[in-house]
């Protein structure tokens, strides 16, 4: 009666099948919090690049932008010190040249150019080539206007260059988060498979160990002192099956010295 | 007690645990796959792989002891809380260990306190999981799992008798496995009706969504820095207030109510006297507001002294404005909210209205007592006798309740908090009303220690004190 239920119902799950399992769900849990901590670190990658582009291209305008200015300031210099006209045409290149780097970058969206525009404005203004011939050797117009206005667009560009800097912070912080996030799944899934495996050796314990010490005294105490063999089981596995072939099987002997009697 | 079917039932709890990190997680996807949706779904696999481990290996069909029942309840209650910090310590940002341990019981136990600075600035995803908390804890998180688990003799009905409280199950007259039914379809029917009322009113459907799982649980969390005060919205607070009201009845009677039956919320004087304190203490602490010159007119003040006194004593926490300043008499009466809370069988914390009420009643009686000594007084709850047990058990319950309070003042003024905010945050912890605490700008800023032993506080009020006690005598529980 009790093998044909088996037979209905099936072995049930195995214990075999359960260990599998078990292990299975450590390997999977091993696998995803790699798969997370890759792409973490995927993300830190993306993000760095994306600070180190952003601040090589800042670096990298500011630095043309200051050589542009120094340049034409060089011509002025000349022209209006020295009264050296030749320096007109290395001032309209810079001035071609800014203004290439400044249209460039306000096509580009960089953050902190309009700063720069104003101030620009306001130089080539003050230094219109007519400027030039009319305050020749006055030096009340170089230090009241010219020097002011050269002043004011250096600093512009040197402020660009310093708040392009400080904007990358949060980035930054963003990046130390995500390296968290990249290291923070081992560290935790490290704490999960821990339980499991406490888990998995509790029940293999109770399920596997203990069940088979109990066939075997059972075993051993009907084999020495002739005591019925009276496991009783509720695994429904293959510790079970065992059980019931090994409590068939004295039955059978049983029978047999019976007969033979 | 076999500690392997108490395994079994609190996996079924997990990976209910685990179900709703999923969800969590695909708003996390919905919102752009923002930074919390990894660390949302690797908990959600870690949880359902600790969950799934004992349902491999424990065959059913056991019934279970009481002892077992008691375990396997606040067990849950536990593993809950330590899987829900998962998300929070994927993360990282503001959540350290303490903090996510803070954040993980104040949701379960639905106190509504948070550790974060900055609510807005957390993706929506983690916003999403802190509110999951809140609608699990607020019915219990065992109640969800007996649902689903087929009828297994005796076996919900222990486990049950362990979530729901003695005096809920006066208003039940019906078998375990219908009050469970009853409980779920109510709570789940509440939570549909306020979203869709909060959308219509204005909230966007997150929002709704958030405010809506937090107000039928009576939890707190936000969306806003601001709390509700952030939408000021007369339309939300109204719905809020009703729900946060209704959220603080007793489910059964609410039912009773719906389906016509004889035992309904009009007939029943712990109501009455609940609806009754909540305008007492609605007026009280609004003209005391309207006297110390924070608002422009006497409705206005009325307002907001509603909104706060309907927050308070559902111990739901929400705000619309800081209610330090508005004056000693007002203090006084919203922390009594605060200690005395909802009725047996809703989802608020405190001490419980009907346990004042019968408080009141054993006074009277021992009053009478003294005039008639030879008289037989019986103490009647709406219109049942209490048996002599239950009136012993509420009068320890009170004092143990004050002990507690107490103990948790002294905890909090040995971490530095003054006099006045050392109780405040023990009543906001224990009541789990999560009212914001105005020593160090708020639990953020409060010293480790208390952001560790608040919790605690929490699951003693969660667990209605008895409950958490047992916990560390099981090995007498013969």
């Amino acid at each position: 009666m009790k093998e044909r239920k088996k037979q209905k119902n099936g072995i049930g799950r195995s214990l075999r099948s359960k260990v599998m399992m078990g292990f299975l769900c450590l390997v999977v849990l091993l696998i995803f919090s790699s798969v997370v901590s890759l792409l973490e670190l995927r993300h830190i990658g993306q993000q760095t690049k994306t600070i180190l582009t952003a601040s090589d291209n800042s670096m990298t305008l500011a630095s043309e932008l200051l050589d542009a200015v120094e340049e034409q300031n060089r011509a002025m210099q000349q022209m209006f010190l020295n009264d050296d006209m030749s320096y007109d045409s290395v001032y309209s290149h810079q001035v071609a040249v800014l203004t290439n780097l400044i249209s460039q970058a306000r096509q580009d969206k960089v953050v902190g150019i309009d700063s720069i525009e104003i101030a620009y404005e306001d130089y080539t203004s003050t230094t219109q080539f007519y400027q030039i011939h009319k305050a020749i050797n006055d030096a009340s117009w170089y230090s009241e206007n010219y020097a002011v206005a050269y002043h004011d667009l250096i600093t512009a560009i040197r402020e660009y260059m310093l708040s392009s800097q400080v904007a990358l912070g949060p980035q930054a912080m963003a990046i130390r988060q995500n390296a968290y996030r990249a290291i923070t799944p081992s560290v935790v899934t490290i704490g999960a498979i821990l339980i499991i495996v406490l888990m998995l050796w509790y029940f293999l314990d109770m399920y596997g160990v203990k069940t088979v010490t109990k066939v075997n005294r059972s075993l051993g105490d009907y084999l020495q002192y002739k005591l019925p063999y009276n496991v009783k089981l509720n695994g429904n596995d293959e510790i079970e099956q065992l059980s019931d072939r090994i409590e068939e099987l004295i039955n059978r002997a049983e029978e047999l010295d019976k007969k033979q009697k | 007690m076999r500690a392997n079917i108490v395994m079994k039932y609190m996996g079924y709890v997990l990976l209910l645990n685990a179900a709703f990190m999923f969800a969590s997680a695909a708003t996390s996807w919905y919102f752009d796959v923002d930074t919390a949706f990894y660390p949302l779904l690797l908990s959600g696999v870690l949880t359902m792989a600790i969950g799934i481990i004992p349902l491999l290996f424990v065959p059913s069909g056991d019934n279970i002891t009481s002892k077992e029942g008691y375990c396997i309840v606040v067990g849950s209650w536990m593993m809950s809380c330590v899987v829900g910090m998962m998300p929070y310590l994927l993360w990282g940002g503001e959540f350290s260990l303490v903090n996510a341990w803070f954040e993980s019981v104040s949701g379960y136990t639905t106190t509504g306190a948070t550790i974060l600075k900055d609510i807005e600035a957390v993706p929506k995803g983690l916003l999403m999981w802190r509110s999951a908390t809140h609608w699990m804890g607020g019915i219990g998180v065992v109640m969800f799992a007996l649902v689903i688990l087929p009828s297994i003799g005796k076996t919900k009905m222990t486990i049950s008798s362990m979530e729901i409280s003695h005096l809920a199950k006066d208003n039940y007259q019906y078998r375990s496995n219908v009050i469970m039914h009853i409980l779920l379809w109510i709570y789940l029917g509440m939570t549909l009706l306020c979203t869709a009322l909060l959308k219509i009113s204005g909230l966007n459907w997150f929002d709704a969504v958030n405010h809506a799982l937090s107000a039928v649980a009576t939890g707190g969390f936000s969306t806003r820095n601001a709390s509700i005060g952030a939408f000021n919205n007369g339309w939300v607070e109204a719905i809020l207030i009703f729900f946060m009201l209704l959220a603080s009845l007793h489910f059964g009677v609410i039912f009773a109510t719906l389906t016509g039956k004889r035992n309904n919320m009009f007939r029943s004087e712990v109501i009455r006297y609940f609806l009754a304190s909540v305008a007492v203490v609605a007026l009280i602490s609004g003209i005391s507001a309207w006297n110390e010159g924070l608002f422009p007119t006497i409705w206005s003040a009325l307002r907001a002294g509603v909104f706060q006194t309907a927050s308070l004593i559902s111990t739901t926490g929400f705000s619309t404005t800081s209610v330090f300043g508005w004056g000693a008499v007002a203090i006084f009466v919203l922390m009594f909210a605060s200690i005395q809370c909802g009725c047996a069988g809703s989802t608020s914390g405190g001490i419980k209205a009907d346990r004042v009420v019968l408080a009141f009643k054993i006074i009277k009686a021992r009053i009478r007592q003294q005039q008639h000594p030879n008289a037989i007084i019986r103490l009647k709850l709406n219109g049942q006798i209490q048996e002599a047990s239950v009136i012993n058990y509420v009068s320890i319950f009170i004092v143990a309740y004050v002990a507690m309070l107490l103990i948790g003042a002294i905890g909090f003024a040995a971490c530095g908090f003054t006099l006045d905010g050392s109780i405040a945050a023990s009543v906001a912890s224990l009541g789990n009303v999560g009212l914001e605490v105005c020593d160090f700008g708020g639990f953020a800023n409060a010293p480790a220690f208390a952001r560790f032993f608040a919790p605690i506080l929490m699951l003693f009020g969660r667990l209605e004190i008895f409950g958490f006690i047992q916990l560390f005598l099981l090995n007498t529980w013969k």
